[in-house]
């Protein structure tokens, strides 16, 4: 086989190649490795890759039996990979090797995956663009002078550059929705604790969950399968059961009851967007589904909700880096004092973001102002729960434009606010703990569009076959990659 | 209205050394958040509790039970150490 083969391939097509003999495990790498070499230069999907182990020839040698045998798969860098550097994007965890695969890696191994590297991120997932990477932005496969969305743009772009078959993402408020939507693929946001977060390096913990970023829902649902349930080492997961996420993808879609948010489609929204998600809402409902208009009143909101919790958790969760047990540690900050060196530390090596969120989550927490804002934003986030359950109990899943715009050049937002805007219709659901996918719906102006859809609590199944009906109407993109 | 003070005050409980340059900027970009979330001042909200994230229930405990910790040398993560120990200057210093 050879790379422009390995390109084209899904997750479903390569185990048919595999099956039928027609290429091995070792093969499948080999092309990745081959692929990366040529385009990853001017794409910079990946901070690393691992070194070639012997896993694709032992895969061979077995009977592939899970679906992920032999898959070649990137992992977003702020999820642990045993003895492979992890720094989330960070300078200040520069030299970071963990000493355990966070848990979804480790199913992802044991499910005979080979793991090819690790993907670029705005630091700390703190983005919507991956260029608040310290490590350098990642650019748009589609086009090279605009952005791959973020925060798992490195993810996002290995895939849709044919790199890798599938990769693992994280979704705090949009950080795989958003760059499914500009890469053009399906970008799967579980239920809060469906995935293990165990060796996740915790962004907010109240809506942080691990996603996949795939070329179709079919693949979708093959990557959710291998990571989902329960984790002893997680006690945030859920018990419950789960399903069988492939079994309900060919389900017809007739009786199917579909939510448009009003609030989403506002202005703001580019026309061409507009456009795509509606001829997607008539497909849908050229396949049988019922749809009808339905409000969130205060969705607009989400937004400043998400904007007091997220800076409030971050600040919180980041104020382990210390550079005293593992990572960087400021230059000539060794042998000072003690409160000196972490302030140096923490002050040189955190990137703009994460300071302006540290600050702003320290001062929306400190006396005097946490009543004001933080148990206000969570007194909002209340209503916001509400509204969605009230919705999701009205239809069957709710729909709204993936983002309101397509892939923006690099460099084009310059102030927080512009970027933060990015994540109007996303970080909704991350903050009421339902499931959400991206699918792509069209293509504007060579740039891919996609649509949200959000299902009720454990419903991944659900929106992975609408999705996956939808796919069977829309049929290819017409995307041409500029490499 | 967050004052460059209340910048260095923040910084200081977040353990953050900023250059004055970088205080000035955060100044103003904070201000712009800040005046940006109001509009959740807006909503009332008087009746109705904080969200909660969904608390740990028993079914997903484990046991108590001893296992072995991380068996990795985790010591060799640490920048600066003597031997077996992480090596600091004195702590007694105001953070």
């Amino acid at each position: 086989m050879n790379a422009v083969d390995f390109a084209a391939l899904t997750l479903a097509s390569a185990r048919q190649e595999l099956l039928a003999k027609t290429c091995t495990a070792a093969e499948l790498e080999a092309a990745a490795r081959e692929r990366v070499a040529q385009v990853d230069s001017s794409i910079h999907a990946f901070l690393r890759l691992t070194p070639t182990l012997s896993g694709a020839a032992a895969t061979d040698a077995g009977q592939y039996g899970s679906p992920l045998a032999g898959m070649p798969i990137a992992i977003k860098d702020n999820l642990a990979t045993a003895g492979v550097e992890t720094t989330a994007g960070s300078k200040i965890l520069s030299g970071y090797v963990p000493a355990e695969d966070a848990t979804v890696v480790a199913k992802l191994r044991a499910a005979g995956a080979t793991v090819i590297g690790k993907t670029n991120l705005d630091e700390f997932a703190m983005g919507s663009s991956t260029e608040n990477s310290a490590f350098g932005p990642t650019t748009n496969p589609y086009d090279g002078t605009r952005v791959p969305g973020g925060s798992s743009g490195g993810s996002a772009a290995a895939v849709a550059s044919g790199q890798v078959l599938a990769a693992l993402g994280t979704d705090t408020g949009g950080s795989v929705r958003q760059p499914a939507a500009f890469c053009g693929l399906v970008g799967l946001k579980p239920t809060y604790g469906r995935v293990s977060r165990y060796g996740l390096i915790a962004l907010t913990s109240s809506t942080d969950v691990v996603g996949t970023l795939t070329k179709t829902a079919a693949d979708a649902a093959t990557l959710l399968q291998a990571i989902a349930g329960h984790d002893v080492a997680d006690a945030t997961t859920l018990a419950a059961p789960v399903p069988d996420y492939t079994a309900e993808l060919n389900t017809p879609l007739k009786g199917l009851r579909v939510g448009v948010v009003q609030e989403c489609f506002g202005e703001g929204i580019e026309p061409g967007v507009r456009q795509s998600v509606q001829t997607a809402i008539e497909t849908l409902r050229s396949l049988g589904a019922t749809v009808a208009d339905c409000s969130i009143p205060h969705n607009e909101l989400a937004l400043w909700v998400y904007y007091i919790v997220t800076p409030a958790e971050a600040s919180t969760n980041l104020s382990r880096f210390d550079g005293i047990r593992y990572g960087a540690t400021a230059p000539d900050s060794i042998g000072q004092r003690f409160a000196t060196r972490i302030r140096a530390t923490r002050g040189q090596l955190f990137g703009a973001e994460p300071l302006r969120r540290i600050l702003l989550g320290t001062y929306a927490l400190s006396a005097g102002y946490s009543d004001a804002f933080y148990t206000k934003a969570q007194r909002v986030r209340r209503l916001l729960h509400t509204e969605y359950l009230a919705a999701l109990d009205q239809f069957d899943v709710l729909l709204t434009p993936t983002t309101p715009t397509t892939a923006f050049p690099l460099g084009a937002k310059p102030n927080p606010l512009s970027m933060y805007l990015q994540d109007v219709n996303l970080v909704g659901p991350s903050l009421v703990g339902v499931p959400a996918l991206s699918v792509p719906t069209g293509v504007v102006d060579q740039l891919p569009v996609g649509m949200q859809l959000i299902g009720r609590p454990l419903a991944e199944a659900k929106l992975l076959n609408i999705a996956h009906q939808f796919e069977q109407v829309r049929g290819p993109l017409p995307l041409t990659l500029a490499l | 209205m967050i004052a460059t003070e209340d910048v260095r005050r923040i910084a200081q409980l977040a353990k953050l050394q900023l250059t004055d340059a970088q205080v000035e900027e955060f100044q103003h970009e904070l201000n712009d958040v800040v005046e940006a979330m109001g509009k959740l001042q807006q909503v009332p909200t008087e009746n109705i509790e904080p969200y909660d994230s969904q608390p740990v229930s028993a079914e997903t405990m484990r046991p108590d039970i001893p296992r072995p910790s991380v068996p990795a040398p985790l010591l060799d993560a640490v920048p600066d150490r003597a031997g077996d120990y992480i090596r600091v200057k004195e702590q007694s210093d105001r953070v």
